[in-house]
């Protein structure tokens, strides 16, 4: 009901935006149409959808003097209205982002498929659409779905809070990510866009319409970024339970908060570098054409100033389950918890300064080589405390190898080569030959799925007994842990060797002594592919037929694990008071919160 | 009594919004004038707009709020 | 089936808690929000250095600045009567303040009329003129309807020393353009 008239508002917004464009495009004697009602009806759409969706009926009666209507909807129909409950929330970006990833797979499928042999199958064009829509679909993944999805279910509930600090802001991150991915899925039907997901220009300002709806998605996508970004800040700095100092939080608290400090303030410069190629090709400004005294360099500066910080919100909640995970299973304190901090911060720091070694062969003054080289592989330091974190928590721990665990460790091993073949890329005479080849695909895929969704199914397998208050098929668990390590290797390793040989990144063709290489991977990626086909099936299955969890399945000692699984509406039934520092293991007397009656079984929210 | 604290914590608060005015006033006018006839622009510019930015953020929109309790 | 539990939910916090996150919150929107001018402003000096058109009409210019500044002294004497208590006086400086923010954009009118004709958004001068002018009055403008929306809401008295956020949040985001523009003017209008 929520979504028919978010959508009925969707229509009239749109149907607004191109009417009143329209009426200013022929007072002024042009000609109607062109890109400029599209971007006018978009924006208005979302703003339709949104109001209609809920925004009204919660919140901006509010501004107008009105009372909002404050019922918190309970029951299945929950998870489709917008709602203020932040796990109702983390389970909506949860689905919604597996099913993007899901959709983003299936397109990397397309992509292993064309390269399976050097001939084009495919075709130039349709090959860049579909390479296009993979990069971006992942790129949104991998920033909102451990923010969004785990961030927004587990950090109210381990910090001891109720909600969000800002529960209706909330609701509307999440409510803004149905129309970027309506704006993304249309575009192929509008001429799509080829210009991968990071649309330099001069190509970006004249190629297909797809290219306009790109950009008005990926806008509202950083302001739902920025949004989200904002709460989250906002709730660990002031929604903490009682005794819940800085020094006592769960390390996938810290790491939520760092990751939330660049998405919210680097974002803008995604957006603002997005909104001038928009400008450039709807408002005839000149900020990227090179005729008109502009320079596309410009672009990738604003781009990446973004775009490298972003590689962080992706991979900084990936370390903070990793370290979680890491502490729960070896029974351990995590090691140098405040190195691990500082770690965190340190990236942080580091990540506003290191833009342009994305740069190094786009032309830019060489002075500035040498400066971006050294600031980028100062950022192994704080990496390295993280590192350093992570092996002292396992160093001669009880290791307990349940399907979170296989998981954490596969990260360590998958993110320790993609650190160090980053070394490769961050040092200017090596890039210059590897920049544009498969070995930086192979690098960023190797931190980026081999860090952070590895990270995300660590989590995903961690948490799921409390989001779902039932338990998961171990053995299909570790099946999954083993068989995505294993094949996820080799799809990646030859590319770093395809790339080494010269094979381009984004081309369709390629020539025949590489096949080899793109043979093995394609096989492989397919292998790859067919393993999330098994999780789903027991994670599904599970959902609804697995045997009931018990609050503390893994005996774990932070606070999501003292109520019930799942939490009761209000979290917890009296708010906890924490004693002491989070991963009290094999310390005689020490403990996390003081000691609650926990439930045994399950008392849902409903 | 009570009412004339208030009156009076309440012309205090006014007449400091004035002061502030009239320090933003003058320190933009210094900048339009300055802007004509000096060198070094992007510097004198700088040097002129902080003390404005800071007269805004620290008076007009009570930056010290956020890590001190209300003082008022 | 719906559960009133709204109230429940920040139960453990205090008005004034409440009242200090919500400063939080709109403080990291503020610093959110001046990396988009930043962003704006940098591309105009990468672009350009300090080089501006000639035909700019420095004296509009230095009148909208003193008109914008004039709004920020009305939005400060709103809130503070707001604080104590003065409807009138609230309502009296918040109407000035808006009245003030469309002359604002009134000038701003004027100054895009006769840019147009001499640097038009084509060239590079134009480009980032035009964009950082139309994202700040954009800015205006939310601004300006966000204090109608104050006005309007408030005409029942709703608020005063204990309903005081929303006056505070909306006259702080006004201060916030207006310290916006103060590096947005000399970079397009001074700098040279």
């Amino acid at each position: 009901m929520a979504i028919l008239k978010g959508v009925l508002g969707a229509a009239v917004g749109y149907a607004l935006g191109f009417a009143l464009v329209a009426a200013v495009q022929l007072a002024m004697g042009n000609p109607v149409g062109g890109a400029a009602p599209v971007v006018i009806g978009s924006v208005l759409a979302t703003a339709g959808w949104l109001l209609g969706v809920g925004l009204w009926r919660a919140w901006a009666r509010e501004w107008f003097g009105l009372e909002p209507d404050r019922e918190t909807p309970t029951g299945p129909g929950r998870y489709f209205r917008f709602t203020t409950d932040h796990k109702v929330i983390g389970i909506q970006y949860l689905v919604t982002f597996v099913i993007v990833f899901g959709l983003a797979g299936l397109l990397a499928m397309v992509v292993r498929w064309e390269l399976l042999t050097p001939a084009a199958d495919l075709g130039g064009d349709a090959y860049n659409q579909v390479m296009s829509l993979h990069g971006i679909l992942m790129v949104a993944v991998a920033v909102a779905a451990v923010l969004g999805g785990l961030g927004n279910y587990c950090v109210p509930l381990m910090i001891g809070a109720r909600d969000m600090a800002f529960p209706r802001l909330n609701a509307l991150s999440y409510w803004l990510v149905p129309p970027v991915a309506a704006l993304l899925l249309t575009a192929p039907f509008v001429g799509g866009w080829d210009s991968g997901w990071t649309a330099y220009p001069p190509l970006s300002v004249v190629n297909g319409g797809g290219q306009v709806l790109f950009v008005v998605a990926i806008v509202i996508f950083g302001l739902s970024s920025i949004l989200g970004g904002l709460n989250a800040i906002a709730t660990i700095l002031r929604m903490r339970a009682p005794g819940m100092t800085l020094m006592r939080m769960p390390i996938f608290v810290w790491s939520v908060l760092a990751a939330s400090i660049i998405s919210l303030l680097f974002t803008q410069f995604f957006a603002a570098s997005l909104i001038l190629v928009l400008l450039d090709r709807v408002a005839g400004t000149t900020f990227f054409e090179a005729a008109g005294g502009g320079s596309p360099l410009l672009y990738q500066h604003l781009f990446w100033f973004y775009s490298h910080p972003a590689v962080y919100v992706m991979i900084l909640p990936g370390f903070g389950i990793t370290l979680e995970v890491l502490a729960h299973f070896s029974r351990k304190p995590l090691f140098a918890y405040k190195g691990a901090v500082a770690g965190f911060l340190g990236i942080v720091g580091l990540s506003g300064i290191v833009w342009a070694h994305h740069m190094f062969t786009s032309g830019m003054a060489h002075f500035m080589n040498i400066p971006f080289m050294a600031l980028t592989e100062l950022i192994s330091i704080p990496t390295g405390l993280v590192f350093l974190s992570a092996l002292g928590t396992i160093w001669r721990g009880r290791l307990w190898l349940r399907t979170p665990m296989l998981f954490a460790l596969a990260v360590l091993f998958n993110f320790a080569i993609g650190g160090v073949t980053g070394i490769y890329l961050a040092d200017v005479a090596t890039d210059l030959h590897l920049q544009d080849t498969y070995f930086v695909v192979a690098h960023f895929h190797y931190t980026i799925v081999g860090g952070e969704i590895f990270a995300l199914m660590a989590g995903i397998y961690y948490w799921y007994p409390k989001i779902t208050g039932r338990m998961y098929r171990e053995g299909l668990g570790r099946l999954h842990a083993v068989w995505m390590f294993l094949a996820f290797q080799l799809v990646f390793l030859p590319l770093f060797v395809a790339g080494i040989h010269g094979m381009n990144r984004r081309i369709n063709e390629y020539v025949e002594p590489l096949q080899g290489y793109n043979t093995f991977s394609s096989v492989a990626a397919f292998a790859l592919g067919a393993v999330f086909l098994v999780a789903l099936g027991n994670l599904a299955w599970s959902w609804a037929r697995g045997p009931v969890a018990e609050a503390n399945p893994w005996r774990a000692s932070t606070l999501e694990w003292t109520t019930s699984s799942p939490p009761p509406l209000h979290n917890f039934e009296r708010t906890p008071e924490v004693v002491g520092d989070p991963y009290p293991y094999g310390e005689p007397g020490a403990a996390h919160v003081r000691p609650v009656v926990v439930p045994t079984i399950a008392g849902g929210s409903e | 009594m009570a009412q004339a604290e208030t009156y009076e914590r309440r012309r205090g608060a006014m007449a400091l919004g004035t002061a502030v005015f009239i320090g933003l006033i003058v320190l933009d006018t210094i900048e339009f004038v300055v802007a004509r006839f000096a060198d070094q622009l992007l510097l004198w510019m700088t040097l002129l707009a902080l003390p404005q930015a800071g007269l805004i953020l620290w008076f007009y929109m009570h930056v010290r709020q956020l890590w001190r309790e209300e003082g008022h | 089936m719906a559960a009133t539990t709204e109230h429940l939910r920040h139960e453990a916090e205090s008005p004034a808690e409440r009242l200090r996150t919500n400063r939080l919150g709109l403080w990291l929107f503020i610093a959110s929000e001046s990396f988009l001018f930043a962003a704006l402003i940098s591309a105009r000096y990468y672009l350009l250095g300090t080089e501006r058109s000639e035909h700019l009409n420095q004296p509009l210019g230095f009148l909208i600045s003193l008109v914008l500044l004039t709004s920020s002294l009305f939005a400060y004497r709103a809130e503070t009567a707001a604080r104590f208590g003065d409807q009138r006086g609230f309502r009296r400086a918040t109407a000035t303040t808006i009245a003030l923010g469309l002359l604002f954009m009134v000038g701003v009118v004027l100054e895009w009329r006769e840019g147009l004709a001499f640097f038009p958004p084509s060239t590079l001068y134009g480009s980032a003129f035009f964009t950082l002018v139309g994202f700040h009055a954009f800015h205006v403008f939310t601004g300006i309807v966000a204090l109608a929306l104050l006005l309007w809401a408030g005409r029942d008295g709703r608020f005063g020393p204990e309903n005081h956020w929303p006056v505070e949040g909306v006259i702080k985001y006004w201060h916030f353009v207006d310290v916006a523009w103060v590096f947005i003017f000399p970079t397009l209008y001074l700098v040279k």
